[in-house]
């Protein structure tokens, strides 16, 4: 499974890549949405976890340019910002999962399998 | 409760009070009174005006009444007085015309004349026949009733000249009014001789009085001079001079109307006796002030008087019921501004919460990940570099160190949520405000430049207030902002005791037309995002706090919000501040 991690949060970016590293999980990471989108236009990925709120591109966008580029590629939402209203609109606009940050890295990687089975 | 409790109207205990919970906007007693007064002038005025204009008419038809009355008197006693003398004058020249008493010349034939004469026409004190040269000839009376005025020839000019002659009122040796009436005749040898009669003033006060046709009118005789010739009600006895400034009259007679010297107005009528010294005076005061009222009947004051009373009870009930109409829809006012305030404090904590949540869960994020790496590590048993723990722990406690300036603002706000007025640095409450929306105005790359002067006052304000205006003011300016849009906030004192904020933003702007509404609750220019009572709320809390808010836009050129509030504020001595 080959993973792209999208957030403006350095650390939490990185060091989550780390961890799934350390779970034999390729996972690459960006810090924007335009950065993002470049790297997907390069690479295939089975699934991108997006955060809602970046400098720039908003994450709902991202998703947007992202389906247009690879329809195939998963979403999921990780964000700190939590509303009804961006999880609906994420479920809405073709999103497997929204998660809240902090998440359970066991969580996350379960939410990344059930959306490549389902 | 008292009747007066009772009847007052709630509105005006509501005037004085001073309770904070219901701000009104309007003094409703001062409204009440000012409405009372003016619709009860307006309606009173008309009504009184008519009766003045009626009172000064009647006054005029009342003088006028009098000057007609007093001229008809004058004009009736002039010719009667006029007639007397004309009547002695022709008798005397009966007399004269008697040869037995012009040629006799001796007493007894005169003492026999005069005896049928006084039983004839009466008044005639004394008669006496002068020839050219003064000397007399024959006279009734031993006793010279005329005095000196014997000696005195004037009258003999005259007498010689116009054949008649009537002198001015002179006293008998037993102090009685008397005058002459002498004319000239010619006896029946051809020669001339005067007759002389003196005559008693009491026929003439008699006469004069017969005209005075009310008791206040007073009519009497005066001379040239202003001397009384017969008695006067008002000026007393004959010989008396009349303190009254006559206009001179040459013939005929004239009204004139006066005051005494007591300020009573008079009407008087002059008339000249023809052929006589004498000047006829009729006076009249004219007392409106008793007379013009009289005219106000009973009837009439019955209806004026109960009619001005019930247009004030009915302008009163009338200013009552709208007054109270006003003071009921302010109370709903308020109650309702209450709420919608209510409605928007709960959509700023939701605003709020979402953006403190979105702030700690990103830390909180990073603890997670960096705790579950190293948790990873040590399940896995792998060899770590002390520098990596280090900058594991480092990661950590810099997070931490985020969550805890949010959760410090949040406490700040926290601490304001009581009602206190305080002195508040505007400065560091923008900056406090400003960390809610630093991350946003990040990720949309905006500008804020905020622009304090380095000697800026303290105002005394509610800080919980104050922070809630410029935290809508300022979401607002994000809202309307593009990204890497700019927002300016400058602090001065425009004024020695006004402290101005301006938030200026490069947004979109506002139509003239919704800059017609845009303080109006509910007025929404977001559509579904926007409860439209964010600027309504700050509107009302700016003027709460003794403040204005002003906003200049123009559609595409951004809109620049101006808030000014009192350095000193009354409100802070009234809360025991």
């Amino acid at each position: 499974m080959k993973v792209l991690l999208v957030d403006d949060e350095y650390e939490m970016v990185t060091t989550l890549a780390e961890r799934l590293h350390l779970r034999a999980i390729d996972a690459d990471f960006v810090f924007s949405g335009k950065d993002a989108v470049t790297l997907i236009m390069e690479e295939m990925y089975d699934v991108v976890v997006l955060d809602m709120k970046m400098p720039g591109m908003s994450g709902l966008e991202t998703m947007e340019q992202i389906q247009e580029i690879r329809p195939k590629t998963k979403i999921i939402f990780l964000t700190g910002h939590g509303s009804v209203a961006d999880c609906e609109a994420s479920k809405k606009h073709g999103a497997c999962s929204y998660l809240l940050k902090p998440v359970d890295i066991e969580v996350l990687i379960e939410k990344m399998c059930e959306a490549l089975t389902g | 409760m008292s009747l007066i409790d009772k009847i007052k109207p709630k509105f005006w205990a509501e005037s004085k009070s001073t309770d904070d919970s219901h701000i009104t906007l309007f003094d409703y007693a001062g409204i009440w009174k000012y409405a009372a007064i003016g619709i009860s002038a307006i309606v009173i005025l008309p009504l009184i005006s008519l009766l003045l204009l009626y009172h000064y008419e009647h006054k005029e038809n009342l003088r006028n009444e009098l000057i007609r009355q007093v001229s008809c008197c004058s004009s009736n006693a002039g010719r009667s007085v006029a007639a007397f003398f004309s009547d002695r004058k022709t008798a005397l020249c009966f007399i004269a015309q008697d040869n037995r008493f012009t040629d006799a010349l001796d007493k007894k034939s005169i003492v026999e004349i005069l005896d049928r004469f006084k039983i004839a026409s009466g008044a005639f004190a004394d008669l006496e026949v002068i020839d050219l040269n003064n000397e007399t000839r024959a006279r009734l009376n031993p006793k010279d009733l005329q005095g000196k005025r014997s000696a005195n020839e004037g009258w003999l000019k005259e007498v010689n000249e116009k054949g008649a002659y009537v002198s001015d009122m002179f006293r008998d040796p037993d102090g009685d009014p008397h005058f002459l009436i002498a004319i000239r005749c010619k006896r029946s040898s051809g020669d001339p001789i005067i007759l002389r009669a003196a005559m008693n003033a009491e026929t003439l006060n008699i006469l004069t009085r017969a005209f005075e046709f009310s008791s206040d009118v007073d009519t009497f005789l005066i001379n040239q001079e202003g001397i009384l010739q017969t008695s006067s009600h008002s000026y007393g006895n004959t010989f008396g001079k009349i303190p009254l400034s006559l206009i001179p009259v040459s013939r005929g007679f004239k009204v004139q109307e006066l005051e005494d010297r007591s300020g009573q107005p008079l009407i008087i009528a002059s008339a000249i006796i023809e052929g006589t010294p004498f000047r006829l005076m009729t006076v009249a005061p004219f007392d409106y002030r008793v007379d013009g009222m009289s005219y106000l009947s009973k009837g009439f004051l019955l209806l004026f008087i109960p009619g001005i009373l019930g247009v004030l009870i009915i302008v009163i009930g009338i200013v009552t019921s709208l007054v109270s109409r006003i003071y009921e829809a302010d109370r709903t006012r308020v109650a309702v501004l209450h709420n919608i305030q209510y409605t928007n404090k709960m959509a700023s904590i939701g605003r709020l919460a979402a953006g403190v949540a979105h702030e700690i869960n990103n830390p909180l994020a990073i603890i997670n990940e960096k705790l579950g790496l190293l948790k990873d590590l040590i399940g896995l048993k792998k060899d770590v570099s002390h520098s990596k723990l280090l900058n594991i722990v480092e990661s950590m406690l810099s997070s931490v160190n985020r969550c805890s300036t949010v959760t410090h603002s949040l406490l700040g706000f926290a601490k304001h949520i009581d009602v206190r007025f305080e002195a508040v640095h505007i400065g560091p409450v923008i900056q406090e405000v400003l960390v809610f929306f630093k991350k946003e105005c990040e990720y949309r790359n905006i500008k804020v430049e905020l622009v304090t002067p380095e000697s800026l006052p303290s105002i005394e304000c509610d800080l919980g207030q104050i922070e809630q205006v410029f935290f809508n003011i300022i979401n607002n300016a994000i809202a309307a902002v593009d990204n890497g849009g700019k927002i300016e906030i400058e602090l001065s004192t425009v004024e020695p005791e006004m402290l101005s904020i301006r938030i200026r933003d490069d947004g979109c702007g506002i139509s003239a037309e919704n800059l017609r509404h845009i303080f109006d609750p509910f007025f929404s220019t977001k559509g579904e995002k926007g409860s439209g009572l964010g600027l309504s709320i700050t509107y009302g809390i700016v003027q709460k706090l003794g403040g204005n808010l002003d906003v200049k836009s123009k559609k595409g050129e951004g809109t620049t919000f101006i808030v000014s509030f009192p350095v000193k504020n009354g409100e802070i001595q009234h809360r025991g501040g």
